[in-house]
């Protein structure tokens, strides 16, 4: 545990060192101050545009982020052998696995914390600052970034490239926001291969769990809903995908 | 591996288990089609129906704001009854797609209702997109009152519908177009006070496009 922990941080060290990081944050915070030309052209609904458009661009860049982060660690580990300067030492290989996980997620989580410290600044200029949205929208993101880290690893590892370990990344995101449209449509449908299709939508992070941004004055949506079981699922699907990982990494050689 | 397959049961159990509230009225259709569809498809695939909703809502604003017949922004005004519009067709399609967007959302729906039923004079369409909303949103107090203040508009009571329309006037976050016609009804009507608080207000709301009517408000209120 210790090993992993120290993985972490040196991972989260490195990359907030390296630019990729402070870029993501300085990218990001730029979108934001543009979502102030949407805000002028809403009127009397200018706060919640401002918030929308913020939330969307701080989710989207802190779930890229985290999806590079994961994807290139681990395979560029391996490309340049780095990798065996740790695993010769007295290192197992899941807390190799869990230290990158950690390092990633903290270093796109610090990025999706910045970011949001800039919305937040912006929304207090125009008095239009609400926190418990806010941070509900942030808890959001950062649950979703969890699973995303989690899925990124295990991706990475069985494709051959960032390239595609980050594509694949971000189709089970984009279907990770369709599985209840897919369980409503099997159901629907009745035929056989749309049936088929509901085990997959086991297999799939269902982020419409974790969306608190997109339901924050539905009835029962919001500070109302179960958080904690939201976050326990984030937990448990981040923790399943590392258990893959984990079973795929041991098998390697090296 | 035991571990991870207990992780995998418990994840599937919550993932079956919890469900996040709906955002569909039950047996409600989600349709996407007409202006923006690709831009709106998109932001439904990322996860981002209110963002989406955002923006339809900007669009409609565009659409309201400089479309056809536009003579020195005769439009967002208060006509009176007797002036029929056959306009801005799009108003309540884009409404609705709003609405299916982010059902919650009363603001839209409001505006709406405001254009359809107080200035375009197309009060059916208004009392139908209220129904919608209500399905949606079952006792939703601003709506409730403009469900009356429709109604009695229809029926030529100006008074009434002043009246019924108020109490959702008074409440936070009511567009600012819809203050407006209410300033202008209560003017109409001689509610002098009334008038002019609104039009305070409409100085002090967010939405500027109405400041300039509001100082006019003002000014013709004052001079009594």
């Amino acid at each position: 545990m210790r090993n992993a922990a120290l993985l972490a941080a040196n991972t989260w060290r490195e990359l907030t060192r390296t630019r990729f990081v402070p870029l993501i944050v300085l990218f990001g915070a730029v979108l934001i101050y543009l979502g102030m030309l949407l805000g002028v052209l809403a009127g009397d609904v200018e706060d919640r545009v401002l918030l929308d458009v913020g939330m969307a661009v701080i989710e989207l860049m802190t779930c890229s982020a985290v999806a590079y982060c994961a994807a290139t660690g681990l395979l560029q580990e391996m490309e340049q052998k780095t990798l065996y300067l740790i695993l010769s030492r007295p290192v197992g290989r899941p807390a190799y696995l869990v230290g990158r996980f950690l390092g990633a997620f903290s270093a796109a989580a610090t990025a999706a914390v910045a970011m949001t410290a800039a919305l937040a600044v912006m929304l207090l200029c125009k008095g239009g600052l609400e926190a418990g949205p806010l941070l509900l929208s942030l808890w959001g993101v950062l649950l979703k970034a969890f699973v995303t880290a989690g899925a990124a690893t295990f991706l990475a590892l069985i494709s051959t490239s960032v390239l595609s370990a980050m594509t694949m990344t971000g189709i089970v995101w984009v279907l990770g926001h369709f599985v209840g449209e897919i369980r409503f449509l099997a159901q629907r449908t009745g035929s056989a291969s749309a049936v088929l299709l509901v085990p997959v939508t086991w297999l799939l992070p269902n982020f419409s769990l974790l969306n608190y941004r997109d339901r924050l004055h539905a009835a029962g949506g919001g500070l109302s809903e179960p958080l904690l079981a939201g976050m326990l699922y984030a937990v448990l699907y981040a923790a399943v995908c590392m258990g893959l990982t984990s079973a795929v990494f041991r098998r390697k050689e090296f | 591996m035991k571990a991870a397959l207990a992780a995998a049961l418990a994840a599937a159990a919550l993932n079956l288990s919890l469900c996040p509230p709906p955002l569909l009225a039950p047996g409600a259709a989600v349709s996407l089609a007409g202006d923006g569809v690709v831009t709106n498809a998109a932001f439904w695939s990322l996860g981002m129906r209110r963002l989406a909703a955002d923006l339809a809502f900007i669009r409609l604003l565009v659409y309201y704001g400089t479309h056809e017949d536009d003579e020195e922004g005769g439009h967002h005004g208060y006509d009176g009854p007797d002036r029929k519009h056959d306009g801005y067709p799009e108003v309540m399609p884009r409404v609705r797609r709003i609405m299916a967007m982010d059902p919650f959302w009363s603001h839209p729906v409001m505006y709406g209702v405001g254009a359809l039923a107080f200035n375009l004079e197309r009060p059916d369409e208004a009392l139908a997109l209220l129904e919608e909303a209500l399905a949606r949103r079952p006792g939703d107090a601003q709506l409730i009152s403009l469900v009356a203040a429709v109604g009695f508009h229809r029926g030529g009571d100006l008074a009434q519908a002043v009246d019924r329309m108020m109490p959702a006037i008074d409440l936070p976050g009511t567009p600012t177009m819809l203050r407006n016609m209410a300033a202008y009804m209560n003017e109409r009507l001689g509610r002098r006070e009334t008038a002019l608080r609104l039009y305070r207000e409409i100085l002090q709301s967010r939405d500027s496009n109405y400041h300039d009517s509001a100082r006019r408000g003002i000014q013709r209120v004052s001079v009594f």
